[in-house]
């Protein structure tokens, strides 16, 4: 924490980066209040007109302001690959550092099934798991997180291996420490930091995965605005509508160079070496 | 190889194509849609008595016990048989091999534009770093790794083939005129990635002690570059290499779909959105068969050009 408030002092980068994900995130919550149309209201008379005063981004086939539908994505994006990250780190901490602290058979299960989810291409188990469930924003999410969890667990297991041997650790155990006591006093804020930044890092890539299920159609499903989804839309309109594909890839393409411009100087902040 | 480690290989591919046949049979079971139904009705909106339905349960040997289900299943798939498509009509297995020739065309046609694009680049700016080309480069790597491939497919398909007519839009002929926008789409990402892991290999070796010894002795940087450096860095990408072969096998279904490619993606997604269950099963085991050949097989080769990894692989024997 301490490191986070001397970084953005002191890293100019880190402290612009993390004012732009403060803005994405301001965005979202105030879409109302940026936005002058209604995001899902159905307005035929104004279907496909094309970027202008009126209507920033143009509009769909059902009339719909472009710009405030992007603006209200947001939400969808932001909230499902934030729930989506923060889910990954938690199960896969805690199911890699059990693997990693207790060892022995329950070790030997957890890593067992991590080695199958990983020796196999993940967007295809992704894709197979959300069609399965049936299109939502939470099924991609879960489907996401199925596959996405064995990576988590693997650093923290390996993570816990090499702070167990620690003398500290030691000194705990010979002074009577229980496991639960050990766990969180001595190894959990250990490993803790090198997971976070590794989640922060991944936040633009996962963004990546949860819009190509939307874009799939195995997301969030219409007419709720969200951006994979809005580009697989906009895809029918390729010819006469081109606008309805290019901002929301945009929006994504923004989003996540933001995302990953702020993990890159996070790391920097908590990992001061030399590149 | 011995045959001690061929056996653990094969156990190894056994285990997890097992693994994942029980996981993903395990969500189908999940799935709230009644099979049997939609096999009788399809797309049609008849009306079907409850009698037929358990009549087409009990031929599917749906009523059975799961592990049962299960059971038969891993004992015909051994023997190369995945069930009976309704979708494609015919057996899983032949649809399967139909489609696999346009996704293997795709996959090394995208490879070998990743591998034209991104080795001299990732050279170029490894050996000039942090001097303009290179951060020309890194910039290029970052923004590229940051596009969402559907959106740079869609793009490609607007600009190339909508604006300027130079390709196809929509055509699922397998040649190479249709190839070049879906292998450059999946190259693009693909390139940016590799970019950087081919810079940081290079970069890892000219740091080394032996080109500053080199360098001592009097040799020519493009001595030492080609002939010390990059050989050295070749062992480290070949991993990488692998792995984004096998993730393109069974990961282009989102560029395969934009593109209209009848490839094994592309089948992925239609024996989904058809409830096609059996279908999507043998395409999945069978993506992760061909995932853990080309493991297995990077592996191997790693062994052969590292000696002392071929060291320690005789002494485990």
């Amino acid at each position: 924490m301490n490191k986070l408030i001397w970084g953005l002092k002191h890293n100019r980068y880190f402290a612009f980066f993390s004012f732009l994900v403060v803005l994405l995130l301001l965005i979202a919550i105030f879409a109302p209040y940026i936005t002058s149309h209604d995001p899902v209201q159905a307005n035929m008379r104004s279907a496909f007109q094309a970027p202008s005063a009126e209507y920033w981004f143009g509009t769909d086939k059902l009339g719909r302001d472009n710009f405030s539908r992007i603006i209200y994505g947001a939400r969808n994006s932001l909230s499902g690959v934030l729930i989506l990250v923060f889910l990954v780190f938690a199960i896969g901490t805690a199911l890699g550092t059990i693997a990693g602290y207790f060892g022995g058979k329950i070790d030997t299960l957890i890593m067992r099934l991590a080695d199958i989810m990983i020796s196999f291409p993940g967007v295809i188990l992704a894709i197979t798991v959300a069609g399965m469930l049936g299109g939502s924003l939470i099924n991609s999410v879960i489907a996401l997180v199925i596959v996405t969890w064995p990576k988590y667990a693997r650093l923290a297991r390996s993570l816990v291996l090499k702070i167990r041997e620690k003398d500290f650790v030691a000194a705990a155990v010979v002074n009577g420490g229980t496991p639960r006591h050990i766990l969180w006093q001595h190894i959990l804020p250990n490993i803790l930091p090198l997971i976070i930044v590794t989640s922060v890092t991944d936040i633009g890539s996962l963004m990546l995965e949860l819009a190509g299920l939307s874009f799939l159609g195995f997301g969030i499903q219409p007419p709720a605005p969200e951006w994979g989804a809005m580009i697989n839309e906009g895809r029918q309109q390729l010819q006469n509508a081109p606008w309805l594909m290019i901002f929301p890839g945009m929006a994504i393409f923004i989003t996540v160079v933001i995302f990953n411009l702020w993990g890159d100087s996070l790391r920097d902040v908590m990992d001061p070496r030399e590149e | 190889m011995g045959k001690k480690k061929f056996f653990s290989y094969l156990a190894q591919i056994v285990i997890i194509l097992v693994g994942i046949g029980f996981i993903t049979f395990s969500f189908t079971m999940l799935s709230t849609e009644d099979i049997a139904k939609q096999l009788i009705t399809g797309s049609e909106d008849i009306i079907v008595t409850p009698e037929e339905i358990e009549a087409v349960r009990k031929e599917l040997g749906l009523d059975q016990p799961f592990l049962v289900q299960f059971g038969n299943w891993v004992f015909n798939a051994v023997q190369g048989d995945f069930g009976f498509s309704y979708m494609a009509k015919k057996a899983v297995t032949d649809k399967i091999i139909e489609c696999l020739p346009a996704t293997l065309y795709l996959t090394a046609t995208s490879l070998i534009i990743m591998l034209v694009v991104s080795i001299p680049l990732g050279i170029m700016s490894a050996v000039h770093r942090n001097q303009f080309i290179d951060y020309i480069v890194r910039i290029g790597a970052f923004l590229g790794a940051s596009l969402p491939g559907f959106w740079v497919g869609l793009m490609l398909l607007w600009f190339f083939g909508l604006k300027l007519g130079w390709f196809p839009i929509i055509s699922s002929n397998v040649g190479f005129n249709t190839v070049v926008l879906p292998a450059l789409t999946l190259a693009i990402a693909m390139s940016a990635k590799y970019t950087r892991q081919v810079r940081s290999a290079v970069l890892d070796e000219l740091n080394q002690d032996y080109v500053i010894g080199a360098r001592a002795r009097g040799m020519s940087e493009h001595h030492i570059l080609y002939k010390e450096v990059l050989p050295n860095a070749i062992l480290p990408l070949l991993t990488i290499f692998g792995l984004s072969m096998g993730s393109l096998l069974g990961g282009s279904a989102v560029v395969e779909i934009v593109f209209g490619w009848p490839g094994l993606g592309r089948l992925a997604v239609d024996a989904i959105n058809y409830r096609d269950f059996k279908l999507l099963q043998g395409i999945v085991v069978w993506i992760a068969f061909m995932y853990m050949v080309i493991n297995i097989t990077i592996d191997l080769l790693y062994l052969h050009f590292n000696p002392i990894m071929r060291k320690k692989g005789n002494n485990d024997e």
